[in-house]
């Protein structure tokens, strides 16, 4: 990437992707894979558009980089300045990385503090700081930046704790300023899509049951290790609550630090139940454990690693809508892989599959829906699926070109017991929204572009709305202690 | 990044230990376009020993993913230099010796992780320099009497790294006698003077690349390489020099 690749007009927020013809690409800048933030409106109130945001990067580990790569992706509004971890190890990396990758967003080299305090109180021109620290850090660190008014992007889980989770919406209440947090699926076109074209509008009809999951297998799901010579000096974790390098390592995996895998994994895709429907649970009943993770033999005799935290959960939502009872099922799995991570919306007319993944982007039609008609005009909602990705899942019986297997060339009774039981095949549809950026960016562009307008309004993904979705997906833990339902009241998600 | 072939070469790579000695490192066929610092002495004939490489456990298995260079070499396990014969008392010189780099702020570790002695290819045991074409340099800290050199890039995953060129000069600078001892920039993108390399370009593995260093006498060594076939970083584990300081 060079500074000559940047384009230097041709604006287009994330309002701009709702309504270009057939498949939208979000980055689609002179092919320079670049995004900008700052949307025609902005332009047009001439709201500070195009200003640099001066910011910095407190938790430079894996999801700290991430947002950087994210970030790097957005042709303006951001300026990084400063970067901030205890451990140099992750940090001078993501400092050097930024003066490579992110050369357009940085002028002169980026600063390297080890703590928060530090860095606040030597850069007081940072205006925005990204938190990208294990979770039991961002309650007090987003509460600091706050209180010096910085605006703050905050990864999620909001917190490890709904308490401290609260305690961020009472810090923002209290500070005012832009609060956004890091569930990205809300300024993605694509999910916004389905929300507002595909079941705000009615095609699925009434939504009686979601489903959501994310399958990681073991070997995705190893403890990390120390590099050599790397150790923080123990004050230095004790400063920041960790007991131990391998906790700081492997902070997911402790209540301590952490949510597991329900949280880390499982918060994106909770959250949509809510965010698709606007509203919250009533009732949760979860099951679950450390049920591989335990320390004993493995299956080559040596000890598996040992976790704290749950490492698969399932969880059994219920929701009232505007429509009646809606049922959500989402379960999180680090001992398989198998289908990856999607959620699924299924109506009594049509079902959709979206992940952020875009090997999930169907929609399917219960027979006697004909969806023809969404299909035309300049902006269609849907396209129809073309006939190399009819058989991605399995809601299209797949007509096998080669001799089939066993067993699916049944006949006699075993046949007419199987057309008996079977539902007629569904019709594939294509959503028409592709994201070609890194799915953070549209969510950090988001952000920006909040902080240039000086509106906690612009965000996609506010704190408030956030918290709901940490008290739905940590309550889990609950039923998981009293193995009894909960049921939610309206208190549960007030602050 | 350099051009690469437009065919795509799968690599089976084999990951054997066993093979035959071969004293000849595979790449021994140096190209050296600058005039050399001192004659290259012929090796010493007696008082002969055999030096045996300290090879780091290896870092992956299975697979490996496809790479694609025009002069990538097909591995072959019988060719890995596990030991060679050297005069009595050579050493391992660039052990714990300075080392400098066209890029002086490391990405990840720092210079010092190049003459450590530990070839690991574990986090904390390699640095990665910037971007493109860039150097390190070890300072053996006089003129020494050299007879291999062993460098490891990262071989944590299976890549090429491209335009790896190995030089020795008693000038700090290379500006003058320079001996080219090993050249895979085949169509000398690096520009340095070293003319179009000869040698392949490899797959890294725990066992490295071990260069034949022919006895030539020189104070510093410098290792370029232009990225690799994986991304445009360069990263080193471990250079070993082996010889006899002045004197021996």
């Amino acid at each position: 990437m060079t500074p000559s690749s940047i384009p230097q007009a041709s604006p287009a927020g994330l309002s701009a992707f709702m309504d270009r013809r057939h498949f939208l690409r979000t980055s689609a800048v002179a092919g320079s894979g670049l995004y900008l933030a700052t949307s025609k409106s902005a332009l047009a109130q001439g709201q500070a558009a195009g200003r640099n945001v001066k910011c910095a990067l407190v938790g430079c580990g894996a999801q700290g980089d991430r947002l950087r790569v994210a970030a790097s992706k957005i042709a303006s509004g951001i300026e990084w300045v400063a970067v901030c971890d205890i451990w140099k190890y992750n940090r001078s990396p993501v400092a050097r990385r930024m003066a490579f990758e992110n050369k357009h967003q940085v002028s002169g080299a980026v600063k390297e503090y080890e703590t928060l305090e530090e860095m606040l109180e030597k850069e007081p021109q940072i205006e925005a700081v990204f938190i990208a620290t294990p979770d039991h850090l961002h309650a007090p660190f987003s509460r600091l930046c706050l209180e010096k008014g910085k605006a703050v992007y905050c990864e999620k889980m909001m917190s490890n704790t709904i308490e401290g989770a609260r305690d961020m919406v009472r810090a923002w209440k209290q500070t005012g300023g832009i609060f956004q947090i890091g569930h990205q699926r809300h300024s993605n076109p694509r999910y916004i899509h389905l929300r507002e074209k595909i079941i705000k509008k009615g095609l699925l009809g009434r939504v009686t049951h979601c489903y959501g999951q994310w399958n990681r297998g073991v070997a995705a799901s190893q403890p990390l290790g120390v590099p050599k010579n790397q150790e923080i000096p123990a004050a230095m974790l004790a400063k920041y609550g960790f007991d131990s390098m391998e906790q700081f390592r492997n902070w997911r995996w402790f209540a301590k630090y952490g949510g597991g895998p329900i949280s880390d994994l499982g918060a994106h895709q909770i959250d949509m139940f809510n965010w698709m429907y606007e509203t919250t649970p009533i009732s949760l009943f979860a099951a679950g454990g450390v049920d591989y993770y335990d320390g004993t033999p493995g299956p080559d005799g040596s000890p598996k690693a040992k976790f704290e935290l749950p490492d698969n959960v399932m969880c059994l939502y219920e929701y009232k809508t505007k429509d009646g009872t809606m049922r959500a099922y989402y379960q999180v799995l680090t001992t398989t892989g198998s289908q990856g991570y999607y959620e699924k919306h299924m109506g009594v007319a049509g079902s959709a599959i979206i992940s952020e993944s875009p090997s999930y982007n169907q929609v399917y039609a219960e027979p006697s829906n004909d969806w023809s008609a969404y299909a035309t005009g300049d902006n269609p909602i849907l396209v129809k699926a073309p006939d190399a990705v009819k058989n991605k899942f399995w809601e299209h019986p797949r007509s096998w070109a080669k001799p089939p297997p066993k067993s699916y060339n049944v006949s006699g009774t075993a046949k007419a017991v199987a057309d008996a039981r079977e539902s007629k095949a569904l019709d594939p549809w294509e959503i028409p929204v592709i994201l070609d950026v890194y799915p953070h960016t549209p969510h950090v562009a988001n952000f920006i572009e909040a902080v240039q307008r000086k509106s906690h309004e612009h965000l996609t993904c506010n704190v408030v709305d956030a918290f709901k979705s940490c008290v739905t997906v940590l309550t889990a833990y609950e039923c998981l202690k009293s193995g009894q339902k909960h049921t939610f009241t309206p208190k549960d998600f007030e602050v | 990044m350099k051009k690469i072939a437009p065919s795509l070469l799968l690599l089976s790579l084999a990951l054997s230990s066993c093979g035959e000695k071969k004293d000849a490192a595979p790449a021994a066929a140096a190209s050296s376009a600058a005039a050399p610092a001192a004659a290259a002495p012929s090796a010493p004939a007696g008082d002969q020993e055999e030096i045996k490489i300290d090879f780091p456990k290896p870092m992956f298995i299975g697979t490996p993913v496809p790479a694609q260079l025009p002069n990538l070499e097909k591995p072959d396990p019988s060719k890995i230099v596990k030991s060679f014969m050297a005069p009595k008392g050579t050493v391992n010189l660039a052990k714990g010796k300075t080392v400098t780099s066209s890029d002086p702020a490391p990405i990840i570790g720092d210079l010092t992780l190049v003459t450590d002695g530990d070839a690991d290819g574990s986090d904390g045991c390699f640095v990665e320099l910037s971007p493109g074409a860039q150097w390190v340099q070890i300072d053996l800290g006089a003129p020494s009497t050299l007879s291999k050199i062993a460098m490891w890039h990262y071989h944590k995953q299976a890549q090429a790294y491209v335009d790896v060129v190995v030089q020795v000069s008693d000038d700090k600078e290379f500006k003058t006698g320079v001996t080219t001892l090993f050249n895979s920039d085949h169509d000398e993108t690096l520009k340095i003077g070293a003319g179009k390399g000869g040698d392949p370009a490899y797959i890294e593995t725990n066992h490295g690349r071990v260069v034949d260093a022919k006895g030539v006498k020189a104070q510093f060594v410098r290792l370029y390489s232009n990225g690799n076939t994986s991304n445009e970083m360069n990263h080193y584990c471990e250079v070993q020099v082996f010889g006899q300081a002045a004197g021996k």
